[in-house]
């Protein structure tokens, strides 16, 4: 499309030819994108770029000098426990709080799709976990899993389900599951939220034509709903994945790694190895261990995209 | 030195009307330190003129420190106070940011690192080996406040002294004891406290067998108490991490095996949370009656007392405080030997003003200022100078309580003992293998041999590298 | 058995109702016990465990038994003015504000100008340009934070007031860019053709009338970007260590314990305090927020 109607020729001010010249699509289209680009460049490639140089190197916070050692803090960590420990934890974590919060989530969007009376209210608070900071309500999670005071095994007990308390955030086992189990209560609104809007855009005649065809309840779920919310599912489950992949809050408030470093992940043992043991170069080979996983699944979800 | 600066002329005209020992006088110098002889009154009539050129102290902007949080809100408000007062009567602006010990570390680490942040900053453990050429030479300081009050602890020297340079000013320990319910104990039998580890361990027994609340120390990453805890244990039993030369691992050792073997045991008769103690879990504990001892500084004493603590299910109530007490650490085979939780003032050397610095930390290691910010602390900070532990106004001296507060520091080595590789003790410390390594058989994840080994592979990456 | 077509609809909204209930519970009851134990007396907190909830515990508040978790006998707002008064949660609180707003407000900017360009002006390279910034979510700020503090430190920017404000829209912008470009998808390329057919450059069309459609969009977008911005962790506790310079997160989990004690009145207090902006917020515009979570997932 032509940028101006002609105008009758003279002699243009140079700001107005400034002006005709910003105008044109080539010029006034990058221009206004290269804020944010300059942005990320220097704020996001940069550090990057950083990171992967610093993970070659042995370098520790204050120390006189900086050694390039090529791929020698990825080596050494595949040798050390506590990081392979923390592999295992992280992709423990994530799996299983990302199948729970799908589960969870598309549960609670099925019943808030039913329900008729003060809908919008409960959909409003039932987001609350997920809007609330984080770093706050996993305070109050630490308060509840106290190993004096919490009110869990305080009902537990009272109600004799269990003889004994459980030290939340004190065996390995208990802790692990723990930390998950904030990362779902967090997750679930998000997930509920993302599918509920999906479900409200599948046509209702589908499941009347099902219902009159003899289908049940289970078969319409399995046949109509699924099918047809998996772009929806695909999008907001591979989001999860990668955010779920880089937590920290969760854990740095609850366990910090602990105990025994049966909580640490990936983020929580970075902050650990580098800023409190001050180990640079080591820190940043952990972090970029994550790295692989997230560009999978990010391409993943690029693709999922770009589809339509 | 910090002396009140004299304009030179009122100097001059004091000296012709008072001579010597007036001159000596108006300077600080007491009575009992004038020279006897006259040649050594000449010279040191010399040396106080020269000294008493003047220039009044100055600053670029303002003097920046960091400190650390001690428990008592009114130890810190003293000591902000304090140093306020001094800045003003020097005409100083001086800005003091009193912080927690995580938040701390982070700050002296990114000074260290960038070149840029506070005049001093208040650093734990053997940070100065860490940090060794960014810190200002600080002997001159450190050797003044050394000869006028009894010098330093062995601890002090490990922490601050750096190939024979003083690099940081020794501050304060904070103590540990063992802090124990002395009716609790009493109702199994024990009415002293247990002197040998060995002891302490028929004790968490009888506690355990009789259903009462048990002992509990920390095996998690709590900073001060459970780096207390195990590393006295280690020490104790004759083992350490490092031997003497400071480069060869020691660890895999019949002594280590008998502390891990030790602990194991130990960990039978606690409570299975003790493995994710952080610092505060034993002093939640406590105070709920849950447990009946535990490592650390008086602060669950303190608190109990502060906030009227009630021993749960008693009536008539009886207040915690009046049952709880203090002992030393108990003896191993090797004797007793403690860990130093220990806080040191570091100028760094990118700051302008370090005349004013050293002015300044000169000036609060003094009795007239340590004595107004010891007290309301309740033994929670104990000053590194020898001279203060016998003076009347320390807690552990005016209240019987906390008595067993003050042998703590004679005791004590930092992590790098018995060597004098602290640099490298400190990162064994910062990582927590001796901590890890006794977690890890109490908690069943490995085996003596197995903890030993993985701990002893770690610690030949910071020795031997 | 045929039950009637009442009686199945009573059984299934009792069904519906019942797991309703279930949801609200387990979603709020934490925020529920974070209150009553911000308004409980610390005699009552550490009291210690007597009596059990399901077998009645007597409420009189005179008995030697005080516990109930559940619920607080004698309220009280001590825990509350320890707050205010004896630690610097007024200056997170103010610092957490600032932080957001100005991020958002540098995000919101950039952001819509980076999305209109990149989804309305044909120009080389718009599509790889959108691409680039979708990736920027391969480096989440938990993986990032080590190397910027390095970067940060390097600039001299540590630990100032503006280090946030600056190193916040680096998360923030992609995901607004990202937002409002199925935003302006929506809107028909007729609009700014037919003003600048009146002789409006591209910016005046834009600014005129282009902008105020979006306005729903980039409320949408600026909500989000001030939640994010509120509940940002890491780079607040790796990029400032002053006191008087930490956000209200960072604030609260790092300074509200004295040594090794934990207060946990003020703690609950604190946390529910911060988390109250945000909810206020969301309540009021409960609908931007729904379509801003939903926008990516269900246009696609």
């Amino acid at each position: 499309m032509q940028a101006l109607v002609s105008q009758p020729a003279k002699r243009r001010s140079p700001i107005e030819r400034f002006g005709l010249w910003f105008d044109q699509e080539r010029v006034f289209g990058p221009a206004l994108v290269a804020p944010a680009i300059l942005l990320l460049v220097i704020l996001i490639a940069y550090p990057f770029c950083v990171a992967i140089y610093l993970s070659m190197t042995d370098r520790v916070i204050a120390s006189p000098e900086t050694n390039f050692i090529g791929l020698g803090n990825f080596i050494d960590l595949l040798g050390d426990s506590i990081f392979r420990r923390t592999v295992i934890n992280t992709f423990n974590y994530a799996f299983v709080s990302v199948v729970f919060k799908l589960i969870l989530g598309m549960a609670m969007a099925l019943v808030l799709d039913q329900v008729r009376f003060m809908k919008n209210f409960f959909r409003g608070i039932l987001l609350l976990p997920w809007i609330v900071p984080t770093s706050l309500s996993a305070l109050g999670w630490l308060w509840m899993f106290d190993s004096q005071y919490s009110i869990f095994n305080r009902l537990l007990l009272d109600s004799g389900l269990i003889e004994e308390k459980i030290i939340w955030l004190g065996t390995p086992f208990w802790a692990m599951l723990s930390v998950q189990m904030v990362n779902i209560w967090r997750g679930i609104p998000f997930f509920a939220i993302a599918l509920l809007a999906g479900l409200q855009t599948i046509p209702q005649d589908l499941y009347e034509a099902a219902q009159i065809d003899g289908a049940g309840g289970w078969s319409r779920f399995w046949n109509i709903t699924f099918p047809l919310l998996m772009p929806v599912t695909a999008v907001v489950t591979l989001f999860s994945i990668v955010q779920t992949f880089a937590d920290f809050q969760i854990v740095f408030v609850l366990t910090r790694g602990g105990p025994v470093n049966s909580t640490h992940l990936f983020a929580t043992l970075t902050y650990d190895v580098a800023i409190r043991g001050m180990q640079l170069g080591e820190g940043a080979a952990i972090s970029l261990w994550m790295f692989p996983v997230l560009l999978i699944a990010v391409v993943l979800q690029l693709r999922y995209l770009q589809r339509d | 030195m910090n002396k009140q600066r004299m304009p030179r002329r009122d100097f001059l005209k004091l000296a012709a009307l008072t001579g010597t020992s007036g001159i000596l006088a108006a300077c600080g110098v007491r009575a009992t330190e004038i020279p006897a002889t006259e040649a050594a009154t000449q010279v040191a009539t010399e040396a106080a003129a020269t000294e008493a050129v003047v220039e009044p102290l100055s600053v670029v902007d303002k003097l920046t420190m960091k400190l650390r949080a001690a428990f008592m809100p009114q130890g810190n408000e003293v000591l902000k106070a304090i140093i306020q007062d001094w800045g003003a009567r020097n005409n100083i602006p001086v800005e003091v940011d009193i912080v927690s010990m995580n938040d701390l570390q982070t700050i002296a680490a990114t000074a260290a690192e960038t070149g840029a942040g506070p005049d001093i900053i208040e650093i734990n453990q053997g940070s100065a080996h860490l940090f060794a050429d960014r810190l200002v030479d600080v002997s001159d300081v450190c050797e003044d406040l050394a000869s006028r009050y009894g010098g330093y602890y062995a601890a002090a020297e490990e922490a601050c002294k750096v190939e024979g340079n003083w690099l940081s000013v020794p501050r304060f320990f904070a103590p540990h004891a063992i802090n124990y319910r002395k009716d609790l104990f009493e109702a199994v039998g024990v009415t002293t406290p247990p002197a040998t580890w060995e002891e302490l361990y028929e004790v968490g027994k009888a506690l355990k067998e009789a259903g009462l609340a048990p002992i509990a120390f920390p095996l998690g990453h709590a900073v001060g108490d459970g780096n207390d805890f195990n590393y006295s244990v280690l020490w104790s039993h004759g083992a350490s991490d490092v031997a003497e030369d400071g480069r060869t691992v020691a660890i895999d050792s019949p002594e280590t095996r008998a502390a891990l073997e030790y602990m194991q045991r130990l960990f039978s008769v606690m409570p299975a949370d003790t493995l994710s103690y952080d610092d505060a879990a034993n002093n939640r504990a406590m105070l709920a009656g849950s447990i009946s001892a535990t490592n650390n500084a008086a602060t669950i004493y303190g608190t109990a007392r502060n906030q009227g603590t009630v021993i749960p299910g008693s009536d008539p109530a009886v207040q915690m405080h009046t049952v709880i007490d203090h002992s030393l650490y108990p003896e191993g085979p090797a004797g007793r030997v403690t860990y130093a939780e220990f806080m040191s003032s570091a100028i760094f050397s990118y700051s302008p003003n370090v005349d004013a610095a050293k002015a300044l930390l000169t000036y609060l290691n003094e009795e007239a200022q340590l004595a107004p910010w010891v007290a309301p602390n309740l033994s929670f900070v104990f000053p590194a100078l020898r001279a203060f532990k016998e003076n009347i106004l320390m807690p552990w001296n005016t209240n019987p309580k906390l008595a067993a507060f003050k042998d703590y520091a004679e005791t004590s080595h930092l992590p790098g003992f018995p060597s004098s590789n602290f640099r490298g003790g400190t990162e064994s410390y910062a990582r927590w293998l001796v901590v890890d390594m006794f977690a890890s058989v109490c908690a069943g994840t490995a085996t003596i041999e197995d903890a030993i080994a993985t701990t002893k592979a770690q610690l030949e990456e910071i020795y031997s590298a | 058995m045929i039950a009637s077509k009442r009686t199945r609809n009573i059984l299934r909204n009792t069904g519906i109702y019942t797991c309703l209930a279930i949801f609200v519970v387990l979603m709020l009851f934490p925020f529920y016990f974070m209150f009553v134990t911000s308004i409980k007396p610390d005699s009552e907190l550490y009291s210690g465990n007597c009596g059990n909830i399901f077998g009645g515990i007597d409420f009189e508040p005179e008995t030697a038994c005080q516990d109930n978790p559940l619920w607080v006998r004698q309220p009280t707002i001590a825990h509350y003015r320890y707050l205010f008064t004896s630690t610097d949660f007024l200056i997170w609180l103010k610092n957490s504000l600032v932080v957001s707003v100005v991020s958002t407000g540098i995000s919101i900017s950039i952001g819509t100008l980076a999305a209109y360009s990149l989804a309305r002006i044909r120009f080389k390279g718009a599509q790889a340009l959108g691409t680039m910034i979708f990736i920027t979510y391969l480096v989440p700020t938990t993986l990032l934070f080590l190397p910027m503090a390095y970067v940060i430190r390097s600039l001299g920017l540590y630990d100032k007031p503006i280090t946030l404000m600056i190193t916040y829209p680096t998360f923030l912008i992609p995901f607004c860019t990202w937002l409002l470009m199925g935003y302006f998808r929506g809107i028909p390329r007729e609009l700014e053709e037919c003003a600048m057919v009146d002789g409006a450059t591209r910016l005046q069309a834009l600014r005129m009338i282009i902008l105020p459609i979006m306005l729903p969009g980039i409320v949408s977008a600026g909500l989000f970007a001030f939640t994010l911005s509120w509940n940002e962790f890491v780079y607040a506790l790796t990029l400032v260590s002053s006191n008087i310079f930490k956000t209200l997160p960072v604030g609260v989990v790092s300074q509200l314990v004295l040594a090794d004690v934990y207060f946990w009145g003020p703690l609950m207090a604190a946390a529910l305090l911060g988390s109250i902006p945000i909810a206020i917020l969301y309540s009021f515009f409960l609908e931007y927020y729904v379509k801003g979570m939903t926008a990516g997932a269900v246009k696609g």
